[in-house]
């Protein structure tokens, strides 16, 4: 017996991105209906990847997104892409910062395990240290001379301010790993 | 400081073969914890003593409790289930005394007590979650850290905490989560730390010197080397000699040493929680990344691979150990075969599964 599939998206998230990712899912199966509101006898996939969401898993309520496999590895092949074969360059992985702050470490540990980034450090938007200058200032202690700055975000436009992907250390870099 | 081998025999078997009692089960199930094991012969005292402690505080509940471990010490798990089931158990709740969950907890823990279980018909067997960076594990964490630093002196003071380090990325990862919690832990229990940052002893980089050389360039001039382990033991001692050497060649930095948790109160009520979770019904693990469940790079073969128990001198998985007179004498095909059991199984891409219940 399926049930209907019901994405619950952020009030944020870009429509453009939401109904991409609905084509998409319905490429995948004609067996599911999505949606974006709760609906009677839908299993409900909340879009994010942590935080308070978490506590509202349920029966009909799906766990958060993050952090599946899938989307670690999606995460590195945007890393690779910014980077356009430089392997070497250390990662900075940024959380939005708040009550989910350990995720964010070991999701930067995942993004670490098996593959060939020199180093894959993490930093929060806001209301957490460090901040984004913060951690850049770390990789740069850390010897990094090229950062690749890596929103830890799905589809919602909480990373508005933050840096562009392949930004390098706001000064002169120094030193090598 | 490690006990000479072979180890000296202390097991104590039963005269005869144990059998599940036929009498109904009186009580609440009794609790098998399940350790590890050392060379080291303080850690062997500290999981004993450990042992007792429970035993003294789940028996104003009523609760029976047994020891065992899966490897390098006495007694093995089987010692302490067959002394159980001597007593009239039916069903045992088993808690692994694991603080991140990978091979041992996943696969080798679960796989002594299938194991257990076909050796005893009858018998039943709850599974707990491993203890992780449960709160009472990161305010004993924080207690070994005082006993070295003063909280006035946490602003200018680095932790490098070390794990075991593995080659399972969902247990490294914890490792790393464990780090951050106790860095906002310390910040509302005592005051904020420079910084902690996630260590190894084995398996797994950045190791302690590599990490004590990071936060030395980070700007660190106190540092506290605090072991993520339960009880002393070769890797712990490893990991002081280590920071030790490193120490000799960067004078200027004031190097601390803290305690392994120890047998302790804080962990003892950890277990107990772990205890109560699996009596109040269906036990969740955290399979988000757990390879033996979803394909994760490079671990893709895992998934679903049957698990074996570990090797222990004293039931050792493939013929005699020092085994005369061992009480499965009897039943050599048996034991020698190697128990499977399905980590992973069917399900849905890491979602996470029950662990066994009582029933």
């Amino acid at each position: 017996m399926s049930r209907p599939l019901r994405l619950l998206a952020p009030a944020a998230t870009d429509s453009g991105e939401l109904a991409a990712l609905l084509t998409r899912l319905r490429q995948r199966t004609n067996t599911v209906h999505v949606g974006v509101d709760p609906a009677p006898a839908a299993v409900h996939v909340p879009l994010v990847l942590g935080g308070a969401a978490r506590a509202e898993t349920g029966e009909d309520t799906a766990r958060p997104l993050g952090p599946h496999p899938a989307l670690v590895e999606a995460l590195a092949r945007l890393a690779d892409d910014a980077l356009d074969g430089r392997g070497a360059a250390t990662v900075m992985l940024v959380g939005a910062g708040g009550d989910d702050n350990a995720e964010i470490a070991k999701v930067a540990r995942l993004l670490q395990e098996g593959r060939a980034f020199a180093r894959v450090e993490h930093a929060y938007l806001a209301d957490s240290s460090p901040s984004i200058p913060e951690g850049l200032h770390r990789c740069q202690l850390l010897g990094a001379t090229e950062v690749v700055v890596l929103p830890y975000s799905l589809l919602e436009p909480a990373f508005a301010d933050a840096p562009p992907s392949g930004s390098r250390p706001p000064t002169g870099t120094t030193g090598s790993s | 400081m490690r006990s000479a081998l072979p180890y000296p025999v202390r097991r104590t078997e039963p005269a005869v073969d144990p059998v599940v009692s036929e009498e109904p089960p009186q009580g609440p199930p009794p609790l098998l914890l399940v350790g590890h094991g050392t060379r080291c012969v303080p850690g062997e005292a500290q999981f004993s003593g450990f042992v007792q402690r429970l035993h003294t505080r789940m028996a104003a509940r009523g609760v029976d409790v047994a020891g065992g471990l899966i490897e390098l010490a006495p007694p093995p798990v089987t010692d302490a289930t067959a002394a159980l089931v001597a007593r009239g158990h039916h069903a045992v709740v088993a808690v692994p005394l694991m603080l991140v969950a990978a091979g041992h907890a996943k696969g080798d823990i679960p796989a002594a007590l299938a194991r257990e279980a076909g050796r005893y018909p009858g018998l039943s067997y709850g599974y707990a979650r491993s203890l992780g960076p449960d709160p009472l594990v990161l305010t004993a964490l924080l207690e070994r850290l005082d006993a070295v630093l003063d909280h006035g002196d946490r602003a200018g003071a680095h932790v490098v905490l070390v794990g075991r380090g593995s080659t399972d990325p969902d247990a490294n990862s914890e490792v790393a989560r464990t780090a951050r919690l106790l860095l906002e832990r310390a910040t509302t229990r005592g005051g904020a730390l420079a910084g902690v940052e996630p260590s190894f002893i084995s398996l797994a980089a950045p190791g302690v010197p590599a990490a004590l050389d990071r936060t030395r360039r980070l700007g660190a001039r106190t540092i506290v080397v605090l072991p993520l382990f339960m009880f002393a033991g070769v890797l712990p001692n490893r990991i002081v000699t280590q920071a030790r050497t490193w120490a000799q060649h960067n004078p200027e930095v004031d190097l601390r040493y803290a305690e392994v948790i120890g047998d302790c109160d804080l962990l003892a009520e950890a277990i107990e929680a772990r205890y109560d979770e699996v009596l109040a019904g269906p036990v969740r693990a955290g399979c988000d990344t757990c390879m033996y469940r979803i394909a994760i790079r490079g671990f893709a073969h895992r998934v679903g691979q049957p698990q074996t128990p570990h090797d222990h001198p004293d039931d050792p998985v493939t013929g005699h150990g020092h085994g005369h007179g061992h009480r499965h004498g009897h039943d050599h095909g048996h034991g020698r075969r190697s128990t499977t059991l399905a980590a992973g199984g069917a399900g849905p891409d890491g979602a996470p599964h029950e662990l066994p219940v009582l029933s």
